[in-house]
């Protein structure tokens, strides 16, 4: 492509043409009190930046609030889990042991077969709390559902 | 200005203040560059305006991890790309308005310089479309290579041989060129 070449003095006085050409292009007197005309105007129709930025600021305080909760109950839920596992096994082997010894007794020494009926009272609820607390995560994890949903 | 300080004005609930700040640092920016588009003041004028209402509504939004000026820009020239859609007719910079204003700023220099500032808006107008916005831009408020670039989203490169061709053409049209050669 053939491109027309000046000297610098040339171009100093084009330069300085052009930028006198384009002086005073500009918005008219009132540019910004037009303006503000317009958005009072606009106010009537469109929600106050002032308000939405209120109610975002509200959003967010509340996601912040709602997702240290979330956090908070996933922590105690994994504590939960690991803790109401171990407490239910232990019981319930206890429970069976208990029963074990219980018959074991009552077999060999006829004298003290009137507390098999007494550690079978006990062990009947010992057996059932185990059974729930087992299920306790279970629960717990529903519980979050219903929060997260909410 | 700071985009950050943008965000802390809106965050400290003073929304009024921010776009006061904004109109101080954009106003021309936003009119020269919808002008650039439009060669109409009124047109332009109406589309900076469209520009800090869409922004008005816009603020409360804005967190202050985006580019203000991007984003402004991109507003600019969506709006100035849709009222130039919306007009029938082409305008230039010949415009009775822009002539108007023209000899209004003119009003004390002599009569040959209007004529001169009136045929050199004639001969921008004859440019091709991306070489007229870069000449608009870059001599109506001397901003740098790097803010056209910005305003028109295009490189940094292709607004220097965009400003490079229109000035060669310019010159020649003008009288002013000393020599040709091939580039």
């Amino acid at each position: 492509m053939n491109t027309p070449r000046m000297d610098a003095s040339g171009q100093d006085d084009l330069d300085r043409r052009l930028r006198r050409a384009f002086r005073g292009i500009d918005t008219r007197e009132g540019f910004e009190a037009r303006l503000m005309a317009r958005l009072e105007a606009e106010a009537a129709f469109h929600p106050q930046p002032d308000l939405s930025a209120a109610k975002i600021r509200a959003d967010a305080e509340y996601r912040s609030a709602r997702g240290q909760l979330e956090r908070w109950v996933k922590a105690l839920l994994r504590m939960l889990v690991l803790d109401s596992v171990a407490a239910a096994a232990a019981l319930v082997a206890a429970t069976l042991a208990l029963l074990e010894v219980g018959t074991r007794l009552s077999a060999s020494l006829p004298s003290v077969s009137g507390m098999t009926g007494l550690l079978e009272i006990i062990a009947g609820p010992g057996l059932v709390f185990g059974v729930l607390l087992a299920l306790s995560p279970l629960l717990a994890t529903r519980l979050t559902g219903s929060l997260r949903s909410g | 200005m700071t985009d950050t300080e943008i965000a802390e004005l809106l965050k400290a609930g003073r929304p009024e203040e921010a776009l006061a700040r904004l109109l101080q640092a954009y106003r021309r920016r936003v009119f020269a560059l919808a002008f650039s588009f439009l060669r109409d003041r009124d047109a332009a004028e109406d589309v900076a305006q469209e520009v800090f209402v869409r922004l008005w509504r816009a603020l409360p939004r804005y967190d202050g991890r985006a580019s203000l000026s991007t984003w402004i820009y991109t507003i600019t020239r969506n709006a100035s790309v849709s009222a130039l859609r919306a007009r029938r007719t082409e305008s230039s910079l010949e415009d009775p308005l822009v002539l108007q204003a023209v000899e209004e700023s003119a009003a004390e220099v002599p009569d040959d310089a209007a004529a001169d500032r009136a045929s050199l808006l004639r001969l921008v107008d004859s440019l091709p479309e991306k070489q007229r916005q870069v000449v608009i831009l870059f001599y109506m408020d001397e901003h740098s290579h790097e803010e056209v670039s910005e305003m028109l989203a295009m490189p940094v490169g292709t607004v220097k041989t965009l400003l490079h061709r229109a000035r060669a053409r310019l010159a020649a049209s003008a009288g002013v060129v000393q020599s040709s050669e091939a580039i």
